[in-house]
Protein backbone atom coordinates (compact mmCIF):
# COMPACT_ATOMS: atom_id res chain seq x y z
CA UNK A 1 0.00 0.00 0.00
CA UNK A 2 2.69 2.47 0.72
CA UNK A 3 3.84 2.26 -2.89
CA UNK A 4 0.60 3.77 -4.09
CA UNK A 5 1.19 6.62 -1.72
CA UNK A 6 4.66 7.20 -2.89
CA UNK A 7 3.13 7.06 -6.67
CA UNK A 8 0.60 9.37 -6.22
CA UNK A 9 2.67 12.86 -7.04
CA UNK A 10 4.13 10.82 -10.32
CA UNK A 11 0.50 10.06 -10.80
CA UNK A 12 -0.77 13.55 -10.70
CA UNK A 13 2.26 15.21 -13.12
CA UNK A 14 1.12 12.26 -15.92
CA UNK A 15 -2.71 13.02 -15.06
CA UNK A 16 -1.00 17.50 -16.19
CA UNK A 17 0.87 15.93 -18.72
CA UNK A 18 -1.41 14.04 -20.51
CA UNK A 19 -4.03 16.82 -20.28
CA UNK A 20 -1.28 19.19 -22.13
CA UNK A 21 -1.03 21.27 -18.79
CA UNK A 22 2.42 20.81 -18.48
CA UNK A 23 5.49 19.33 -20.63
CA UNK A 24 9.03 18.06 -19.78
CA UNK A 25 10.18 21.02 -19.22
CA UNK A 26 7.56 22.01 -16.24
CA UNK A 27 8.04 18.61 -15.15
CA UNK A 28 11.89 19.19 -14.28
CA UNK A 29 11.54 20.11 -11.42
CA UNK A 30 9.38 18.60 -9.07
CA UNK A 31 10.36 15.32 -10.66
CA UNK A 32 13.37 16.52 -9.05
CA UNK A 33 12.18 17.59 -6.24
CA UNK A 34 10.13 14.39 -5.47
CA UNK A 35 13.26 12.35 -6.05
CA UNK A 36 14.76 14.16 -3.49
CA UNK A 37 12.08 13.85 -0.79
CA UNK A 38 11.88 10.28 -1.21
CA UNK A 39 15.79 10.26 -0.84
CA UNK A 40 15.70 12.53 2.59
CA UNK A 41 12.83 9.78 3.89
CA UNK A 42 14.57 7.09 3.13
CA UNK A 43 18.02 8.33 4.42
CA UNK A 44 16.46 9.72 7.84
CA UNK A 45 14.75 6.64 8.95
CA UNK A 46 18.58 5.08 10.31
CA UNK A 47 19.59 7.91 11.79
CA UNK A 48 16.22 8.19 13.56
CA UNK A 49 15.80 4.81 14.57
CA UNK A 50 19.46 5.31 16.37
CA UNK A 51 18.82 8.57 17.95
CA UNK A 52 14.90 8.12 18.83
CA UNK A 53 14.96 4.40 19.99
CA UNK A 54 12.36 1.91 18.49
CA UNK A 55 9.32 4.49 18.71
CA UNK A 56 6.25 2.88 16.94
CA UNK A 57 6.14 4.68 14.23
CA UNK A 58 9.65 4.37 13.28
CA UNK A 59 9.14 0.39 13.35
CA UNK A 60 6.46 1.16 10.95
CA UNK A 61 8.74 2.96 8.40
CA UNK A 62 11.84 1.05 9.33
CA UNK A 63 11.17 -2.35 6.92
CA UNK A 64 9.15 0.04 3.86
CA UNK A 65 12.94 1.80 3.65
CA UNK A 66 13.26 0.41 0.89
CA UNK A 67 10.07 1.51 -0.98
CA UNK A 68 11.50 5.24 -0.21
CA UNK A 69 14.86 4.57 -1.48
CA UNK A 70 13.64 2.49 -4.66
CA UNK A 71 11.19 5.50 -5.29
CA UNK A 72 14.03 8.16 -5.13
CA UNK A 73 15.90 6.08 -7.77
CA UNK A 74 12.35 6.04 -9.73
CA UNK A 75 11.67 9.61 -9.72
CA UNK A 76 14.98 10.50 -10.65
CA UNK A 77 14.31 8.21 -13.45
CA UNK A 78 11.39 10.35 -14.62
CA UNK A 79 13.87 13.61 -14.06
CA UNK A 80 16.00 11.81 -16.52
CA UNK A 81 13.12 11.42 -19.04
CA UNK A 82 11.78 14.27 -18.28
CA UNK A 83 15.70 16.24 -19.34
CA UNK A 84 15.72 13.76 -22.47
CA UNK A 85 12.43 14.43 -23.90
CA UNK A 86 13.10 18.46 -23.34
CA UNK A 87 16.72 18.01 -24.72
CA UNK A 88 15.51 16.15 -27.48
CA UNK A 89 18.45 15.05 -29.25
CA UNK A 90 21.78 12.80 -27.85
CA UNK A 91 23.97 15.53 -28.72
CA UNK A 92 22.42 18.54 -27.03
CA UNK A 93 23.15 16.49 -23.91
CA UNK A 94 26.55 16.15 -24.74
CA UNK A 95 27.24 19.73 -25.63
CA UNK A 96 26.38 20.58 -21.82
CA UNK A 97 27.34 17.42 -19.77
CA UNK A 98 30.60 19.47 -18.95
CA UNK A 99 28.42 22.35 -17.05
CA UNK A 100 28.79 21.73 -13.24
CA UNK A 101 24.80 22.05 -12.93
CA UNK A 102 24.78 18.80 -15.44
CA UNK A 103 27.62 16.48 -14.21
CA UNK A 104 26.48 16.66 -11.01
CA UNK A 105 23.24 15.46 -11.80
CA UNK A 106 24.40 12.41 -13.76
CA UNK A 107 27.13 11.68 -10.87
CA UNK A 108 24.11 11.17 -8.73
CA UNK A 109 21.93 9.05 -10.90
CA UNK A 110 24.48 6.60 -11.49
CA UNK A 111 25.70 6.51 -8.18
CA UNK A 112 21.80 5.82 -7.23
CA UNK A 113 21.73 3.28 -10.21
CA UNK A 114 23.58 0.46 -8.15
CA UNK A 115 21.55 0.55 -4.68
CA UNK A 116 18.41 1.34 -7.15
CA UNK A 117 18.56 -1.63 -9.18
CA UNK A 118 19.77 -4.21 -6.85
CA UNK A 119 16.10 -3.38 -4.40
CA UNK A 120 14.74 -6.73 -4.67
CA UNK A 121 14.54 -8.78 -2.23
CA UNK A 122 17.11 -11.39 -4.41
CA UNK A 123 19.65 -8.99 -4.74
CA UNK A 124 19.57 -8.46 -0.94
CA UNK A 125 19.97 -12.14 -0.32
CA UNK A 126 22.84 -12.41 -3.61
CA UNK A 127 24.86 -9.67 -1.90
CA UNK A 128 24.89 -10.03 1.54
CA UNK A 129 26.68 -8.10 3.34
CA UNK A 130 27.82 -6.42 0.22
CA UNK A 131 24.10 -4.84 -0.37
CA UNK A 132 24.36 -2.51 3.20
CA UNK A 133 28.34 -1.25 1.18
CA UNK A 134 26.18 -0.72 -1.98
CA UNK A 135 23.54 0.79 -0.28
CA UNK A 136 25.87 3.76 1.19
CA UNK A 137 26.55 5.10 -2.24
CA UNK A 138 23.13 6.88 -1.42
CA UNK A 139 25.20 9.46 0.81
CA UNK A 140 27.83 10.31 -2.33
CA UNK A 141 24.86 10.43 -4.42
CA UNK A 142 22.83 12.82 -2.01
CA UNK A 143 25.88 15.17 -1.91
CA UNK A 144 25.81 15.40 -5.70
CA UNK A 145 22.15 15.76 -5.90
CA UNK A 146 22.38 18.67 -3.17
CA UNK A 147 25.44 20.46 -5.57
CA UNK A 148 22.77 19.50 -8.31
CA UNK A 149 20.51 21.53 -6.91
CA UNK A 150 22.27 24.73 -5.80
CA UNK A 151 24.52 25.05 -8.98
CA UNK A 152 21.30 25.09 -11.36
CA UNK A 153 19.54 27.24 -9.32
CA UNK A 154 21.50 29.17 -7.15
CA UNK A 155 18.36 29.19 -4.72
CA UNK A 156 19.99 27.82 -1.52
CA UNK A 157 16.66 27.64 0.59
CA UNK A 158 14.90 25.14 -1.14
CA UNK A 159 18.23 22.74 -1.25
CA UNK A 160 18.41 23.68 2.67
CA UNK A 161 14.99 22.98 3.42
CA UNK A 162 15.34 18.88 1.82
CA UNK A 163 18.56 18.24 2.62
CA UNK A 164 19.22 20.35 6.37
CA UNK A 165 17.51 17.97 8.25
CA UNK A 166 19.34 14.95 6.84
CA UNK A 167 22.40 16.38 7.27
CA UNK A 168 21.82 17.56 11.04
CA UNK A 169 20.36 13.84 11.64
CA UNK A 170 23.55 11.98 9.87
CA UNK A 171 25.83 14.37 11.87
CA UNK A 172 24.02 13.46 15.23
CA UNK A 173 24.10 10.09 14.47
CA UNK A 174 27.50 10.31 13.56
CA UNK A 175 28.46 12.28 16.86
CA UNK A 176 26.24 10.16 19.25
CA UNK A 177 28.21 6.91 17.70
CA UNK A 178 31.76 8.73 18.80
CA UNK A 179 30.68 9.51 21.95
CA UNK A 180 29.49 5.97 22.47
CA UNK A 181 26.32 6.86 23.98
CA UNK A 182 23.04 7.40 22.13
CA UNK A 183 20.82 10.38 23.03
CA UNK A 184 17.42 8.55 24.15
CA UNK A 185 20.27 7.22 27.21
CA UNK A 186 20.66 10.68 28.44
CA UNK A 187 17.29 11.71 27.88
CA UNK A 188 15.44 8.68 29.98
CA UNK B 1 26.30 19.21 24.74
CA UNK B 2 24.59 17.28 22.77
CA UNK B 3 22.07 20.07 22.17
CA UNK B 4 24.53 22.56 21.75
CA UNK B 5 25.75 20.40 18.83
CA UNK B 6 22.40 20.01 17.18
CA UNK B 7 22.39 24.17 18.01
CA UNK B 8 25.77 24.71 16.42
CA UNK B 9 24.70 22.68 13.04
CA UNK B 10 21.76 24.64 13.16
CA UNK B 11 22.96 27.66 13.61
CA UNK B 12 25.29 27.16 10.70
CA UNK B 13 22.52 26.18 8.54
CA UNK B 14 20.35 29.03 9.47
CA UNK B 15 23.46 31.57 8.54
CA UNK B 16 24.72 29.83 5.59
CA UNK B 17 20.50 30.63 4.67
CA UNK B 18 20.63 34.10 5.71
CA UNK B 19 24.31 34.89 4.57
CA UNK B 20 23.70 34.79 1.38
CA UNK B 21 21.08 36.92 0.16
CA UNK B 22 22.59 38.12 -2.87
CA UNK B 23 22.28 34.66 -3.99
CA UNK B 24 18.90 33.62 -2.16
CA UNK B 25 16.68 33.88 -5.44
CA UNK B 26 19.14 33.87 -8.10
CA UNK B 27 17.08 35.00 -11.19
CA UNK B 28 16.72 38.88 -11.24
CA UNK B 29 15.11 42.36 -11.53
CA UNK B 30 14.73 43.83 -14.83
CA UNK B 31 13.46 46.77 -13.71
CA UNK B 32 10.80 46.88 -16.38
CA UNK B 33 7.85 48.94 -15.09
CA UNK B 34 4.47 48.85 -15.30
CA UNK B 35 3.16 46.04 -17.61
CA UNK B 36 0.91 48.23 -19.66
CA UNK B 37 4.30 49.87 -20.80
CA UNK B 38 5.53 46.67 -21.79
CA UNK B 39 6.30 45.61 -25.97
CA UNK B 40 4.22 42.81 -26.57
CA UNK B 41 6.31 39.50 -26.01
CA UNK B 42 5.75 38.06 -29.43
CA UNK B 43 7.70 41.21 -31.03
CA UNK B 44 10.53 39.43 -28.35
CA UNK B 45 10.13 35.95 -29.99
CA UNK B 46 10.36 37.60 -33.88
CA UNK B 47 13.52 39.22 -33.00
CA UNK B 48 14.71 36.43 -31.52
CA UNK B 49 14.15 33.89 -34.05
CA UNK B 50 15.79 36.49 -36.40
CA UNK B 51 18.69 36.35 -34.23
CA UNK B 52 18.91 32.73 -35.01
CA UNK B 53 17.46 31.33 -31.26
CA UNK B 54 15.57 28.57 -31.33
CA UNK B 55 12.99 29.32 -28.59
CA UNK B 56 11.08 26.78 -26.18
CA UNK B 57 9.35 28.68 -23.96
CA UNK B 58 8.58 32.42 -23.35
CA UNK B 59 6.97 33.68 -20.64
CA UNK B 60 6.38 37.04 -18.09
CA UNK B 61 8.90 35.90 -15.00
CA UNK B 62 8.31 38.80 -12.27
CA UNK B 63 9.36 42.03 -14.12
CA UNK B 64 11.34 40.18 -17.03
CA UNK B 65 10.53 38.61 -19.99
CA UNK B 66 11.92 34.91 -19.93
CA UNK B 67 12.61 33.00 -22.39
CA UNK B 68 13.98 29.38 -22.69
CA UNK B 69 15.86 27.86 -25.39
CA UNK B 70 18.79 27.61 -27.65
CA UNK B 71 21.23 30.54 -28.91
CA UNK B 72 22.66 31.18 -32.04
CA UNK B 73 25.81 29.86 -30.65
CA UNK B 74 24.18 26.48 -29.91
CA UNK B 75 23.71 27.30 -26.05
CA UNK B 76 20.67 25.81 -24.15
CA UNK B 77 20.15 28.56 -21.90
CA UNK B 78 17.72 30.43 -19.87
CA UNK B 79 17.28 34.11 -20.13
CA UNK B 80 16.30 37.14 -19.13
CA UNK B 81 14.87 40.25 -21.28
CA UNK B 82 13.79 44.01 -20.61
CA UNK B 83 10.45 43.67 -21.00
CA UNK B 84 10.02 47.29 -22.68
CA UNK B 85 13.59 47.61 -24.73
CA UNK B 86 13.76 43.71 -25.43
CA UNK B 87 17.81 44.12 -24.55
CA UNK B 88 19.19 40.80 -22.88
CA UNK B 89 19.31 41.20 -19.39
CA UNK B 90 20.58 37.84 -18.14
CA UNK B 91 21.78 34.27 -19.74
CA UNK B 92 22.17 31.83 -17.37
CA UNK B 93 23.39 28.49 -19.23
CA UNK B 94 22.43 25.50 -16.47
CA UNK B 95 23.12 28.00 -13.65
CA UNK B 96 26.25 29.16 -15.19
CA UNK B 97 26.27 33.13 -16.06
CA UNK B 98 27.30 33.32 -19.76
CA UNK B 99 26.05 37.14 -19.78
CA UNK B 100 24.85 39.99 -17.46
CA UNK B 101 23.64 43.51 -18.88
CA UNK B 102 26.01 46.18 -17.15
CA UNK B 103 24.23 47.61 -13.85
CA UNK B 104 21.85 44.30 -13.36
Amino acid sequence: MVWLLLALPAAIMLVDLGSGAVDAMDLLHPTGEWAVRMMVVAMAIGPLTELLGRRAWILWLLPRRRWFGFAAFLYALAHLACYVIDMGTLADMLAEVTEHGIWTGWAALLLLAAPGLTSTDAAMRALRRNWKRLQRLAYPAALFTAAHWVLLTWRWTPALVHFGPLLTLTLMRLWSRRSGRFWRKKEA
Amino acid sequence: MRFSTLGAVAAAAASLALASPALADGKIACRGGPRSGWTNIERLRQKLAREGWRIRKAEVSRDCYEVYGRTPEGDNVESFFHPVSLDRILILKRGRELYRAPGY
